[in-house]
Parts: C-alpha cells; structure tokens; sequence
C-alpha cells in the first residue's frame, strides 16, 4: 500500500488534495521535460513479430533489423560500392581452386561479455550453425557445400569447401553468419539463446519480450567497426523495437510520436507522410526477387507455353504497380531486382496486349463461348486457380491479376493464404496456375532454390537440364565475376522464353522518420539499418 | 390497424435492399470486378460514387455487395433457423433426458458467445463463402434453440395442449399441429431478430477476412479495405459501414414491432421498449 509520509498526511486530509496534487504534477512535469532535453533514446517500429530471433537457427528478415548492430560479421559489404571490406577478419584468401578461403581475424575484439574474439569463436559459431539437432532455417544454408572449419592459430581460420561456392563471401557479410559470443551459445543452445543474445556490435542485447519488444543499448567498448560506418560509436543510447503488424496503425504510431522510425508504410501513408514537414521518407529498394508469381507448368492449361504467354500479356504491369504502390515503386523486368543486379541486364518483360493474348489462345483452341462468356475447349472452361501470400500488398496486386485473366475470358478463382505455413500447405496441394513467392537476398544464387529441380521452392514446377547448368556453373564461378553475370544473364532470358514467371515490381521498403533524426542508412540487402550511424539533429 | 407503429423506414430501406440484390446485375452500371481507370478517383459521370482502392466502381461493388452480404446471412440463418428449431421443439415435446441434454449443450455452448464459436468453426473449415455461412449457421445454433425451445415450453403448458394429450393426440402430431402453428408471430419474431445477429456475424467474419478471394465485393471485405483509406477517401469505409448497420438496425427493429405487435399484453408497445431481446 502506498502511504503518505506523516508530514504530508494533514495537507491530505484538510481539504488541500488540489494544490497537492498540482505541486506533484509539476513536480512531474519537470522531471519529464528535463529528460526531454536530452533524448537518450528511440523506438524503431518493426513490422511482423518473427516466430524466432535467433540469427543462426530463424530466417526472418525482421530479426536482422535490430541483430545486424549486435552482431559484426568477418566480412562487411559496403552499402556504396557493393565491395566486400574487412569486417572482424582484417583481410582474407581465397585459393585458386577457390575451395579454402583463409580468413585472419582482428586481435582487439571483445564480445559483450567480455569473452575474446579469435578463431576458435569462429569455429564455435559456424559449428553451432551447421549442427543438424539445431534445424538451421537459412544460416545452415547460406555456408553452401562447407566441409569443415580449420583453425590455424589463435587468429587464422580457414574454410574448407567441397566444391567451389561464389555466394560465401556475400553469406558471411550477413547477420545470420554474424558471430556470436561462444560462451553465451554454450551456456544457453538453440531455443533459450535467442532471449540472451552476445555479440561484438556496437549495441548490446538487453531483451527480448515475444511479441512486444525487443531492446538494444550502446556499446561503450566498441572500436572495430568497418570503415564505411560514419560514426565511431553509437550517438543513440537506447533503441527500443515494437511490431505493429497492422499496416493502417503505422503512420498513426508514427505521427503520435509512438515510434521514431518505422517501415513498409502503405504507398498511399507515405506520400501523405512524405509532404510532411516533421517527417522523412526513405524510399529503400530492396534487391532480390520482384513481386513475382510462378506458373505451374505441372497442371493443365499452363503447362501449355502459348497459355502462359498469352496469361503474361493479359497482364497491365505498369497499371498494378500504379493503382497498388503509386509513385513508389519500379515495374520489374525479370526474376531479379534490377537496383541491385544492374549488371545482369534484362530484356525487357513481355508487353501488355490482350489482343494479341486472346488470339494466342484462339489459335490453340481456347474459344470464347458467348453463352458462358468463358473460353472454352472440349467443353472444359480455361479455369485458373491463383494463390497468393496474404503480405506485401499480394492480395491487392492478386485481385488485379484476376482481373486482367477474367479480362481475356479465363475463369479465375483467387486463395489468400493466411501466413506462410498455410501457403506452403496450399502449394502442397498442387491445385493452382499461379502462385505468388518472392525473396530478398544479395546474391543471384538465390535464384537456385526457385528454378532447380529439387528447389526448395521450385514451385513452377520446372525440370530444365539447360537451367540447372547454368545454375550449378554459376554457382561455382567463383573467381571469374564476369563469366558469372553471363551465366545469370542467360538464365533470365531462358526463364522469360519459358514464361516462367509474371514479375510485377520490384519491392521498395517505405520508411519514414521523425525529420529529428538523421544518418538512417540500410545494409546492402536493403532491411537492416546501421544503427551506429543514428543521430539526433543538434 | 395492424400497420400501426410500423417501423416505415426499416421496411423501406430492406425492401429497396432485397430489390438490389435480386437486381444487382442490371442495376449495377458497371463490373464489379474490373478496374476502369486510376484508383480513388472522385465521383465523376463514368462512376458515380468514384473508384476504390483499386480503381474498380464503387457504386457497382456496393450493388453487389447487397447481393452478397444479404444472402450469407439468410442462408446462414436458415440453417440455424431449422436446426434450432428441429431441436427446440424434440426439447420440448420429449421434457426428459433429451431435453436435459439439449438445455446443457447449449448451455455449455453459449459460455462461448456466438461469434467467437462461428470463428472457431471458420478457422477448422477453412476461408470462403461457403465456410462463413456454415459457422454462422452453427454459431447461432446454441442461442437459438433457447428461445425457440422456451417459446415451445410456453406453449406447451397451455390448457388446450394438455386437452390434445388428453383427447389421445401424439406426441408428433401435437408438434406439427398445436405447438408450431401457436406460436406463429413470436416464433417469426425471434427469427427476425436472429437475422440481424447473422448480419452482424457474417459482416464481422468476411470483415476479418475470411471471405477468402478479396475481390468479392461484399461489404464486410469492403469495410475492411477502406479502413486503410480512411484518410484519403472515408466513405470507401463509411458507405458500406452504413449500409451494414443500417441493415441490422432495420431487421433488429422490424423484428420488435412484429414481436409486440403480436403479443397481446403489449399494448402499449413504444413506451416500453425497454427490454432488449437481442443477444
């Protein structure tokens, strides 16, 4: 029970509640403005609470918001140039059969709890990640044919593959290979660890509520930094992370001062936020896949290629990325971004033209019937079925698509699927012409588990001996860049001959900041800020 | 008089709805699914209430959206409606164990309010129309048969059924024949009334989105659009928003006059409609 001490206990009791009150009150108010003088912290608005924050075991894009600046990496990629950089490992090798790459590590870093940094951590990080009990959902994947980690001496690490892999300097650069304190990994393992988490970063992990929040503080200690950071330490004391997964709260919990920077604002929030004078827009591209959706070429019709050209050219691209996403956002050309991949240079996707997309179909035999007003052959409607992921304004995009196929005659029965177990359980059924996935990565390798017959989602369905080639040897070019973009180039030509794929933009991450705050910057890969770089506007 | 008191404007309004939904093709004046030109664009001659989100006619959704919303929740009704009542009067005519076992069910059933049990049901049967009728339908049962089976247990402690068990009628034969036919107006008014919850409930759950294909123009679904628009074009949300409680409130009312007018102690209705009968 709260009491008063007995001094105050007559003021109370004599009919003074009001000015005591007050006094308290201003008591208050003074104590709240003097800590406004000095904004020690901020609050940065995720959008989708993950299943899991662990860098090493889950996958999310979301966890390496606020993990990118607890962890370091042996590698950084500068944002600006696209070059790799010492990060923890002041330079490295790569053999000429570029299958052992020999990494020498920085001799003056601390984990945040006080634990040294050397080769055997290096051995302890990867380890825990390629340990089949620990069900690595992406980190595991990223190392590629890894046979073994060797450690030379107390700062000399080397990687031995099996066969060469050009995606491993552009894996290590990211935080899911971030290196993590090998004794925080001991004390806790895979489940308990990712609510006590151990970096080098120039923020230290405080805590995690699922669901709720998620908080960082500076890293008084830190000094090894890569040279493409603007700041030597952290300027910003605390950063506390909240989701808001409801897309129509976030301008509002912007606007209401509930959060200081927050991203994937709706188009229509952010031009509107845009013309604001408090707040900032950053338009960031994100590299990887487009907004993309797969024919099945397993199912009739589109297992016919003259069906899913016809189904591409039905397709307004321009208008969808209009309506949907404004002035924001590229239309895509391809199965890769183009910001990012600049140098794979697409041909330009198929054009809008439902003439010529229902004489394709007249010509195999899909018929306009005027009674039903479907196309019809052998009496069987042209029914397609379309599923999409219930983000990233899918659904919209979705109902557009649907249109334009009804448009040109096909019946079109449209599926969100709530979340992503549900969308594998729907891809699983088989039942469907199209279907919408895209991913985000830096490296074009990622295309691999798309289009390769095994592909993890290889949801086209595709059995190509041509694509699998290109793939596998430009997996493995690692040494010769050039070659590698030739490789990546054809392959994008074959996947568009093949009408594999309606690409429709390329995803732009809308984030908006309190106009206070200054140095924002994002990572190559597009979502994880540099939180170093933070400041207050003096 | 019997029209005395008549909600007037409720009966219109459901008149001219039920005239939209029937005619909703021919009235509607463009495609509902199709976009004709840039998204929130102002009413203009092409479209008279303007474009939504993603540049389709508002004004044809809404017609359509009539059609759509109107039918789930009658269809949804009809089956709590029969099954209810099929269970209701069983209660009543058989007062023993099954009406024992009935009254603890949906006792047990209710502990659970109707719309979170037409959820649970949804979230086992999977997203679509089809699914949102089948929960609503089921959600409603619980509450249902109480007040069907407490107007059927009214009835049957009446004189004139205690003759017919009397006079050697059956137990089927009094169902059909005594017990239904008697409680005519009333039975119709709690069925009315039960309407306006599936409104309710069917509008929440396409709201929450599972209606499965957003591009059905219904308006709960539409509702849940606009909500994202509210600051560039609010009548996308305030239009079907409307039309939705406007729609309830007019079955809600409808079934109140039609329960006073046919009850006789109830003369003087419209100064003592205190009670809500309404779950």
């Amino acid at each position: 029970m709260f009491t008063f001490p007995s001094i105050f206990r007559p003021l109370w009791k004599a009919g003074h509640r009001v000015p005591f009150s007050l006094a308290l009150l201003v008591g208050l108010l003074l104590s709240a403005c003097s800590s406004m003088e000095e904004p020690l912290s901020i609050v940065y608005g995720l959008t989708l609470a993950p299943s899991g924050i662990d860098p090493h075991i889950n996958a999310s894009a979301e966890l390496g918001i606020p993990l990118s600046s607890v962890y370091d990496t042996l590698i950084y990629q500068n944002p600006d140039s696209g070059e790799f950089v010492p990060g923890l490992a002041e330079k490295w090798t790569i053999s000429e059969d570029a299958k052992t790459y020999t990494f020498y590590l920085r001799q003056d870093v601390i984990f945040h709890d006080d634990t040294a940094f050397n080769a055997a951590a290096v051995k302890a990080n990867i380890d825990y990640v390629i340990n089949p009990d620990h069900l690595s959902q992406k980190a595991r994947f990223m190392l590629g044919p890894l046979e073994r980690i060797e450690v030379i001496d107390t700062f000399t690490v080397v990687f031995h593959l099996r066969e060469p892999f050009a995606p491993l300097l552009d894996s290590l650069a990211q935080v899911y290979l971030g290196m993590a304190s090998p004794s925080a990994l001991e004390e806790w393992g895979p489940g308990d660890y990712q609510f006590h988490q151990v970096g080098t970063g120039p923020y230290r992990f405080v805590e995690y509520v699922v669901n709720d929040h998620i908080t960082l503080e500076k890293n008084p200690d830190y000094a090894w930094g890569p040279e493409f950071f603007n700041n030597k330490e952290a300027q910003i004391a605390k950063v506390i992370f909240r989701f808001y997964e409801d897309s129509a709260t976030r301008s509002v919990a912007l606007e209401s001062g509930e959060v200081d920077i927050i991203g994937e604002l709706p188009p229509q929030d952010a031009q509107r936020l845009a013309a604001l004078e408090d707040f900032d827009l950053y338009p960031i591209p994100i590299p990887g896949q487009p907004l993309q959706y797969f024919f099945n070429v397993e199912v009739e019709p589109t297992n016919d290629l003259q069906v899913r050209q016809a189904l591409l050219q039905a397709v307004d691209r321009q208008f969808i990325v209009e309506t949907v996403f404004g002035a924001f956002s590229p239309v895509a050309e391809g199965p890769l971004t183009n910001d990012h991949f600049e140098d794979i240079v697409l041909d330009p996707y198929t054009s809008y033209d439902p003439e010529i997309a229902g004489e394709l179909l007249d010509e195999i035999g899909w018929v306009i019937d005027e009674d039903q007003g479907y196309r019809l052959r052998d009496g069987e409607i042209l029914a397609l079925h379309l599923i999409v992921p219930s983000w990233g304004s899918n659904p919209e995009v979705g109902q557009l698509i649907s249109a334009a196929w009804e448009n040109i005659g096909a019946q079109v029965t449209l599926e969100v699927a709530p979340g992503f177990g549900k969308l594998r359980e729907a891809q699983g059924e088989g039942n469907y012409q199209a279907i919408g996935l895209n991913f985000f990565g830096t490296d074009a390798d990622l295309l691999r588990s798309f289009y390769s017959t095994d592909g993890l989602f290889n949801w086209s369905g595709v059995q190509d001996s041509r694509v699998e080639q290109l793939l596998t040897q430009a997996s493995q070019a690692t040494l010769d860049p050039d070659r590698r973009v030739k490789l990546y180039q054809e392959l994008t030509s074959l996947i568009h001959q093949e009408a594999l794929l309606l690409p429709i933009r390329d995803y732009v991450n809308l984030v908006a900041a309190r106009s206070s705050i200054l140095g924002l910057r994002y990572s190559s890969q597009g979502w994880f800020p540099y939180l170093i770089d933070l400041q207050f506007a003096p | 008089m019997i029209l005395r008191g008549a909600p007037i404007l409720s009966v219109g309004w459901l008149i001219l709805i039920t005239i939209v939904a029937v005619g909703a093709p021919v009235l509607a004046p463009l495609d509902p699914q199709q976009p004709l030109g840039p998204p929130l664009s102002y009413p203009a001659q092409a479209s008279f209430l303007g474009t939504d989100s993603l540049g389709r006619d508002l004004l044809s959704r809404l017609i359509f959206g009539t059609r759509f919303s109107l039918s789930i929740a009658l269809l949804a009704s009809a089956i709590t409606i029969s099954v209810g009542t099929l269970f209701g009067l069983t209660a009543a005519v058989f007062p023993g164990l099954f009406d024992r076992i009935m009254l603890w069910a949906s006792n047990t059933l209710l502990a659970i309010p109707g719309l979170l049990l037409a959820m649970l049901v949804v979230a086992r049967t999977g997203t679509g129309l089809a699914s949102v009728v089948f929960a609503i339908g089921i959600g409603g049962i619980p509450g249902f048969l109480r007040l069907s089976r407490a107007l059927f247990i009214q009835i049957r402690s009446q004189a004139f059924i205690s003759s017919a068990v009397a006079l050697g009628g059956s137990k089927l034969w009094i169902a059909r024949f005594h017990i239904l036919p008697n409680a005519g107006p009333r039975y119709i008014s709690i069925s009315t009334i039960h309407i306006a919850w599936a409104f309710l409930g069917a509008t929440s759950l396409t709201f929450l989105g599972f209606a499965g294909d957003p591009s059905i123009p219904e308006w709960g679904s539409m509702l849940n659009t606009g909500r994202s628009f509210l600051n560039q074009a609010p009548h996308l949300a305030i239009l079907p928003g409307f039309a939705i409680s406007a729609t309830i409130m007019a079955i809600q009312s409808l079934g109140r006059w039609i329960s006073h007018i046919s009850d006789p102690l109830d003369a003087g209705w419209r100064s003592s409609q205190s009670g809500n009968r309404n779950r």
